[in-house]
């Protein structure tokens, strides 16, 4: 099995200590601080991507990563000194929509796809305790 | 009658219902009544609705007898890729998350294409979401590919080339990010054309990797192809990335016959190197010496760059986008919401974990994880970065060639399970196709021969072998010229699946 480092781990440690509020928010990561690895701590991703993983799929996940992560590492060797970031590949920048009002989706249409739905409005369990 | 139509090409269906040899609605019934006996080995299909085809057939042929007919996709059945938006028909990206969504409205391309009178003909099988390379990360089951039932048509597209490859469509829609309608229209035999970022529209189409994805074609034919893009393409303030070419959009059927070159066509060395089966290099090589032959100045360039850094890049890019758009489905407003969450928070983690699949996971995880806080600058920064260099390369060879030849896949259909469990081989076979993508190209794949079927005796089958033609932005004009001139030489575009 491959395995990478992650010379950088130690700031993304850091950082939640000095905030405790942020690591409450993030509960994974308190197995993170105690256990410091060099490996992607799935725990802590899989709660940042609010996803639940199965133990089996973390394992899984952590061993197909590391071989994907390790294989993308090929990257460091590339010099970006003065490389500008591509995010698009369109000619086309700043793009505006006109101030022209127009009509949206009905409320019926857009409440055909909700899971539950109550006085025309989309119904979720209680956020507030 | 059926067999006689389901392999003709949109060209010559546009001739017969031009002449009132044959009705929309007969055709519509040609393709039903095959995709009836097929569809159950082929699997391409993920829903249809029969009735609303047969209707908007009718509704042609009503248009037509009062000489109101509206050009050549009047009458003519397409399928869509179940990521398109299609109004009051099912769209659910092959994902348990969205397996009772119901599109509310209409993709651009899906306006334009009624606009010209084609019938949107079922929603088409793909990969979850339309990641992966093999149709087979789909919620609803593997589709078959036509030509040897226990291959993968490839992806994510695969439904879409199979339809169309088993007689099933006449054209197809699909999307491609990093390879994903080239990819499968090699394994099936028939044309994919994926057109530079921003000529059509993306308003409609469910996002996986926005600065990638690009909806285009598959066809029996090159002209088919340019039919369908000419009816596609276009401006749309709808979508943010779309271009408006000043002088308009080419009447890309008209002008690619009119196109006669000679071009000058760079080939790429390092696409074939290490990893691409001899019987694709041999056919490739044949292509490229037809054009040689036909006083195309032959170039050999050198991309060291794209082939080595391409695919890391994308994976990259391509997830930490995927994690980003993916967000949306969080069980509250549209998709799957599961029953056992406990507060609103629990119904993000588990709705989330019960609706998406194996490869969206690990692709939602590794996005997050290479935009994550301490990761961004090593990871997401640094392939934006890579990506600069790989069109500056692609842009280096453009000076000197009008497009690239290629071969479409290192190797041809596998086996159905033979890459599942090994994420990375997966990922390598889009080698050829990824860089396009990444650079905001149009490609354009086209069958170039068949692999040999030595152990006949043992069920081996003859597999299609892809040709892949790389174009400058937004010159899908001499792309598809240059493409149909190697076609219209060749008779592999004849040739179908025995089912």
């Amino acid at each position: 099995m491959v395995r990478c480092r992650y010379p950088k781990a130690r700031v993304l440690i850091f950082l939640p200590i000095a905030n405790p509020a942020f690591d409450r928010l993030l509960g994974g990561l308190s197995v993170f601080i105690m256990n410091p690895s060099p490996e992607m701590n799935i725990e802590y991703v899989a709660n940042l991507a609010r996803l639940a993983l199965t133990d089996a799929e973390k394992t899984r996940f952590s061993q197909q990563l590391g071989e994907i992560l390790h294989y993308v590492e090929k990257l460091k060797q590339v010099d970006v000194t003065g490389v500008e970031p591509m995010a698009h590949a369109s000619p086309v920048f700043n793009v505006w929509a006109a101030d022209v009002p127009v009509d949206g989706l009905s409320v019926e249409k857009a409440l055909q796809n909700a899971p539950s739905q109550r006085d025309n409005l989309i119904a979720i369990p209680k956020v507030m305790e | 009658m059926t067999e006689e139509l389901i392999f003709k090409s949109v060209a010559e269906l546009a001739t017969l219902l031009e002449t009132g040899k044959v009705t929309s609605v007969a055709l519509v019934k040609a393709f039903i009544a095959r995709t009836q006996a097929v569809d159950g080995r082929v699997k391409a299909f993920n829903s249809r609705d029969e009735a609303n085809a047969l209707a908007l057939a009718h509704a042609s042929d009503e248009r037509r007898t009062q000489g109101q007919a509206r050009g050549p996709l009047d009458g003519i059945p397409i399928g869509f890729k179940d990521v398109i938006s299609v109004d009051g028909q099912p769209l659910t990206c092959s994902s348990k998350m969205l397996a009772n969504y119901v599109s509310p409205y209409d993709a651009t391309v899906t306006e334009k294409l009624k606009a010209a009178g084609a019938i949107p003909w079922g929603r088409l099988n793909m990969d979850e979401f339309a990641m992966g390379s093999s149709t087979e990360n789909s919620a609803f089951g593997a589709t078959a590919n036509p030509w040897d039932l226990t291959r993968v048509p490839g992806g994510s597209s695969g439904g879409s080339a199979a339809a169309v490859a088993a007689g099933e469509a006449p054209v197809s829609l699909g999307s491609d990010t990093g390879g994903s309608i080239r990819q499968p229209a090699a394994l099936c035999g028939i044309v994919g054309l994926k057109p530079t970022y921003g000529l059509v529209s993306r308003y409609g189409l469910a996002a996986f990797a926005s600065s990638l994805d690009q909806i285009g074609t598959f066809a029996r034919t090159v002209e088919d192809a340019a039919i369908v893009l000419g009816a596609i393409a276009g401006h749309d303030s709808r979508d943010s990335t779309s271009f408006e070419i000043k002088t308009g959009i080419p009447d890309y059927r008209t002008e690619l016959k009119k196109r006669a070159g000679p071009w000058r066509l760079g080939v790429p060395k390092e696409f074939f190197g290490q990893g691409l089966d001899p019987e694709i290099s041999t056919s490739v090589r044949q292509a490229i010496d037809f054009y040689r032959k036909s006083g195309c100045e032959i170039r050999e360039v050198s991309m060291p760059f794209t082939s080595e850094y391409a695919v890391a890049a994308y994976y990259i890019i391509a997830t930490a986008e995927c994690s980003s758009n993916l967000a949306r489905y969080d069980g509250v407003r549209y998709g799957h919401r599961s029953a056992n969450a406990t507060n609103a928070i629990d119904l993000y983690f588990k709705s989330r974990a019960e609706g998406f699949g194996e490869e969206v996971k690990r692709r939602i995880i590794l996005g997050t994880y290479v935009l994550s806080s301490g990761y961004y600058d090593a990871y997401y920064l640094r392939a934006q970065k890579v990506r600069s260099l790989i069109r500056d390369e692609f842009m280096r060879v453009f000076q000197d060639c009008d497009a690239l030849l290629s071969p479409t896949t290192p190797t041809a259909a596998f086996k159905i399970g033979e890459k599942a469990a090994d994420p990375l081989s997966m990922y390598l076979s889009d080698i050829y196709t990824i860089g396009v993508n990444l650079a905001g190209l149009p490609g354009i794949s086209i069958p170039c021969g068949f692999t040999k079927a030595e152990g006949a005796w043992w069920g081996d089958k003859e597999l299609p072998i892809g040709l892949q033609i790389i174009g400058q932005p937004f010159r899908e004009t001499d792309l598809l010229a240059i493409a149909h001139r190697y076609e219209q030489a060749h008779d592999w575009h004849q040739r179908h699946p025995t089912l």
